[in-house]
């Protein structure tokens, strides 16, 4: 291969160009306001919106039957409470129990 | 395009660059595009031959680079990085592409490519530059894909041998056997159209 002809070869292939074209960024630009993020577009499928619906309405029932079933068990809850608390106070003061703090000390002057 | 020689300057850019890109700046694209664009158009119009395909793959690389550009490491380097793109979004098409039969011989190969010759390219006295030009891309045409896209890398962008093998996911020494034998088949093919 003569010297000449790999010269021809380089000289043809490298004088070919392109250049950007002025368009091009607007296009870019206007696909890229175009697109939503992916989870709005999701959320628009109708499949989702129903099913959305569908688990908030869930929820809510879901809340309703639990405030109902919770309110009575609190009252009781609130009876006994009392009831212990009274019980208590009133065995306390038949027995005379000492404190906590008392014991501590009177066990505390049997060791001196 | 300024594809060869990097001064610490140019690199400085770069950086600067590649930080407003991944911070999904929109006018930093617009730059990119402006530095690339040329590369980005002239590699994929060589390799699809088809300007509305290329100009489209060219737009999705865009697209993508804006969209990852947050996870670029930087460790090939921008323009590495952006011709990559191109090149796989090139391949994508390639692949999906049903077989196109070669163009009849009328057709101006390089205007239906999109692509043009440099207007300060010196010539031979005497030389049919256009007759030459149309054999070459018909040759190029033919080309298997490989090595079409090493000669439109390393002959057309001007890259060096190792870039071209990071774009294209192979060797240099890869590169340097495609061109070889890319080289050898246009040189046979214009040999017989234009004469020696």
């Amino acid at each position: 291969m003569s010297r000449s002809e790999d010269d021809r070869l380089d000289a043809l292939l490298s004088t070919v160009k392109a250049e950007p074209e002025a368009w091009m960024m607007t296009r870019v630009r206007a696909r890229l306001a175009a697109e939503e993020p992916r989870w709005a577009a999701w959320l628009m499928r109708p499949a989702a919106l129903a099913t959305s619906a569908a688990l908030l309405v869930a929820a809510l029932g879901g809340t309703l039957v639990v405030l109902q079933t919770t309110e009575p068990a609190t009252e009781v809850a609130s009876l006994t409470d009392a009831l212990l608390t009274e019980r208590g106070a009133a065995t306390a003061s038949e027995l005379g129990t000492p404190s906590a703090g008392s014991e501590a000390a009177s066990d505390s002057e049997s060791l001196q | 395009m300024p594809l060869d020689g990097r001064t610490d300057l140019a690199e400085l850019e770069e950086a600067e660059l590649i930080a407003r890109l991944r911070a999904r700046d929109l006018d930093a694209l617009g730059e990119l595009y402006r530095r690339l664009g040329g590369a980005m158009h002239a590699l994929a119009r060589s390799l699809l031959r088809n300007r509305d395909e290329a100009d489209d793959v060219v737009e999705d690389a865009l697209l993508k680079i804006h969209n990852a550009a947050a996870s670029f490491r930087g460790v090939r380097g921008l323009r590495t990085w952006v011709l990559r793109i191109v090149a796989n979004r090139c391949h994508d098409v390639l692949r999906r592409r049903k077989f196109v039969g070669p163009a009849p011989d009328e057709v101006d190969a390089l205007a239906t490519a999109g692509l043009h010759v440099d207007p300060v390219a010196e010539w031979e006295e005497g030389e049919d530059r256009a007759r030459a030009l149309a054999v070459l891309e018909r040759a190029l045409g033919d080309l298997p894909n490989e090595q079409r896209e090493a000669v439109i890398l390393v002959h057309r962008l001007g890259l060096p041998l190792a870039e071209a093998g990071e774009i294209l996911g192979t060797s240099e020494g890869a590169i340097k056997s495609r061109l070889f034998r890319a080289r050898e088949t246009l040189k046979v093919r214009l040999r017989e159209a234009l004469g020696g």
